[in-house]
């Protein structure tokens, strides 16, 4: 046994200094012997979530496991009928759209809202964005989704911005900018285009009902990751239904279901098996003890 | 027809105490305590697992989910199921709703040891301990020692009392009525700031915690030389510490604050109560500027001050006017919303800087007889505190005192300068710390 010389206090095998006033233990009798440990030993960089780390991993790892199966799937099926890859590339890139949104925050060291937020956001532009391409050769319709949603990361930026930034460019400034170039920008394209009513508004206000049921859905009800996945996927497709119904109003005049029917399909799967996995108990335990550390 | 009520409701109403900790809790100020006890053997998780499956019916007031009403904050029952897992470095680290499945709770194992951290919204020290000591119990049962029940052990095959379900701050509030304007202990406003120790904070994630293990006997026979009990005498080393510091951190007189250490009180020793969830008070021995008093006279006021304020009379005059707070109809119809950063800011402003410190004495903890041989040791240790950012919490068990102190700060000046006194004293005291 060791006695800090400072304090005369007696300490434990694996203090390597007096836990009171740092002076080093030196006693050429004994062994500092760590593995004796009272409590887990602090790493480096250990923050809050260090002990889901692995859990994090691995469900990082299955998502992105799934994604990838409902993407290859579809596309080689495609490839066997029509030698080319044709429908196939709607439920990859939905597929693509849920992994960066889904699957890429659980290999972040650090959750932040605004980061994880940031990285959906983006996903659904970019998603959005190739759509466009592919439904119309071209940037038509997905130009006012993508600048709204420009417009509205950088409101919510503004409130998320670091202080340090902060401090040189004031958030006011930010915004009146970000306003004005957006209203001149929407008014360029909407001198000969009429879009805004009929595509711009609906998405925007679809996204916003979709969110807004969420938030309050995880804050009323629901907690356990299962829920949280279920309500993510039923989310997306939520999304992209009313996203195909208002796209196809707007090039056709009339509604229909066309490409979300194939993510519906892709996507049911996925949610019948969190559904089973939510109704029994007895599989969701073994998960639990399968993934605790 | 109550009863059932009660045993088949799904929601609660929070207990008078517990209102107030929804407003404050933070990643930081997480509102947690913790037990931990070490067994003399390895800890099988599958077997701890079983263990808190086979009990948790028992308490059905702890498997709940805090939610928020429309004017208050209530608890709902939580039908999914608490697992166990591995500790982490930091005790008391803030509960994810997503990991810990919405529970209050978490039980936690490491080597020999089974930790279980309760938020004070669900209960106080008491609450939890019993929770523990029977799951400890149901654990070497399934290890297969057969630790025979002395009845100081829960039995899970009973049915809850009712008794265990009630908020008794509100019961003895409205058997004895609301408090006249003489009988008002309200300690909340128009009192002088204390000081709060200065330090380099910690980040959210570290919590510091060093526990000294001291012969009870010992630490006994020095308080009566003072004529006083455990918790009073270490209470007075505590405030004469915390003078010290004020003396070293404080350099101009004139700036020197009150030095004051809350010291909860078991209500259930002062009236018949069954209640498993909150029912402490806090009694806070305040010393004013300038006049700091030496050792043995800090004793003596220590112990005059806690026998003077901890009477059942005083006491119960306390708990009527923290319920009528609470039932005022100012606060009582003011929304949610409104009323949380109201209190939140009450609290950081005026509640928490009222205390340089807590000390909070659980007293001996007794286990039957073949538990005793196989749980070496219990540690006790409070919430992290980031205004008085260190505090004090004392469990006495099969001849020893474990004094645990935790800490939000980088150096260590509480702990050194109260286990070096006890030391001078020729009390001896082993440490452990994270």
């Amino acid at each position: 046994m060791s006695y800090c010389v400072e304090c005369g206090v007696e300490l434990a095998e694996y203090h390597e200094e007096c836990p009171l006033c740092g002076t080093v233990v030196n006693n050429p009798k004994r062994t500092i012997d760590l593995s004796k440990n009272d409590y887990p030993i602090y790493k480096k960089h250990h923050v809050l979530t260090n002990r889901r780390k692995v859990v994090r991993r691995l469900v990082g790892f299955i998502l992105t496991m799934s994604f990838m199966m409902t993407a290859l799937i579809p596309m080689l099926v495609d490839l066997r009928v029509n030698t080319a890859i044709t429908w196939s590339v709607y439920p990859l890139l939905s597929s693509l759209l849920l992994w960066f949104s889904i699957a890429v925050p659980f290999f972040k060291k650090r959750n932040t809202f605004f980061g994880d937020f940031s990285i959906s956001w983006w996903g659904v532009a970019i998603f959005v964005f190739i759509i466009d391409i592919l439904n119309s050769g071209g940037l038509t319709w997905s130009r006012y989704v993508i600048s709204s949603m420009a417009l509205v990361w950088v409101l919510m930026a503004g409130i998320f911005i670091p202080f340090k930034i902060r401090k040189f460019v004031p958030v006011i400034l930010i915004y009146i900018v970000t306003a004005v170039g957006y209203f001149l920008l929407l008014a360029s394209w909407i001198a000969d285009n009429s879009a805004v009513f009929s595509l711009v508004l609906p998405l925007e206000g679809s996204i916003l009902l979709v969110f807004l049921v969420s938030f309050f859905l995880v804050r009323s009800k629901m907690h356990g990751i299962i829920n949280f996945i279920l309500l993510i996927l039923w989310d997306t497709l939520i999304i992209c239904v009313l996203f195909d119904l208002i796209i196809t109003n707007y090039v056709r005049g009339s509604y229909a279901f066309t490409w979300s029917f194939i993510v519906v399909i892709a996507l049911l799967p996925l949610i019948i098996t969190a559904l089973i996995i939510k109704r029994r108990m007895k599989l969701k335990g073994l998960i639990s003890k399968k993934l605790h550390r | 027809m109550e009863e059932n009520y009660i045993l088949e409701s799904d929601w609660y109403r929070l207990d008078n105490s517990a209102k107030i900790y929804p407003a404050i809790m933070t990643e930081r100020q997480t509102t947690l305590f913790r037990y931990a006890f070490t067994l003399t053997e390895e800890i099988d998780p599958e077997l701890l697992q079983q263990a808190l499956e086979i009990i948790f019916p028992r308490f059905p007031y702890f498997n709940v989910s805090l939610r928020k009403g429309f004017f208050w904050n209530y608890l709902e029952r939580n039908n999914d199921r608490p697992t166990v897992h591995c500790d982490t470095p930091a005790p008391c680290e803030s509960i994810n709703d997503i990991y810990n499945n919405g529970f209050l709770y978490k039980v936690l194992y490491f080597k020999k040891r089974i930790a279980v951290e309760f938020s004070h919204v669900i209960s106080d020290g008491y609450g939890a301990l019993e929770f523990t000591k029977t799951l400890i119990f149901e654990y070497l049962k399934l290890k297969g020692h057969n630790p025979e029940n002395d009845g100081s052990i829960m039995d899970v095959s009973e049915k809850p009392d009712k008794g265990e379900f009630l908020d008794d701050h509100k019961r003895y509030s409205q058997i004895y009525g609301k408090p006249t304007e003489e009988e008002k202990e309200r300690n909340l406003f128009g009192k002088t700031k204390a000081f709060l120790i200065k330090g380099r904070v910690l980040p959210a994630d570290r919590y510091h915690i060093v526990t000294g293990i001291i012969p009870s006997d010992d630490l006994r026979k020095k308080a009566r030389e003072y004529n006083a009990t455990i918790t009073e005498f270490l209470t007075a080393i505590y405030l004469e510490s915390l003078i010290e510091i004020q003396f070293r951190q404080v350099k101009n007189p004139e700036k020197l604050r009150s030095v004051a250490v809350q010291v909860p009180v078991n209500m259930r020793n002062k009236l018949e109560s069954k209640s498993m969830r909150n029912f402490s008070l806090f009694v806070t021995p305040t010393l004013n500027p300038p006049k700091f008093p030496g050792f043995d006279e800090l004793v003596g006021f220590t112990r005059d001050f806690i026998r003077e304020n901890a009477t059942t009379k005083r006491l119960i005059n306390i708990l009527r006017d923290n319920v009528s707070v609470g039932e005022s109809p100012l606060v009582k119809h003011v929304p949610l919303f409104l009323k949380l950063p109201i209190t939140k800011y009450i609290v950081n402003t005026s509640g928490s800087s009222q205390h340089s410190g807590t000390l909070s004495n659980l007293g001996l903890v007794k286990l039957p007889e073949k538990m005793t041989e196989l749980v070496e040791d219990i540690v006790f240790n409070l919430s992290p505190d980031p205004h008085a950012k260190t505090n004090a919490a004392v469990i006495g068990y099969n001849g020893r005192v474990y004094l645990t102190f935790g800490r939000v700060i980088k150096d260590a000046p509480i702990e050194r300068l109260v286990f070096r006194k006890l030391v001078k004293m020729g009390i001896h005291v082993k440490l452990q710390s994270n």
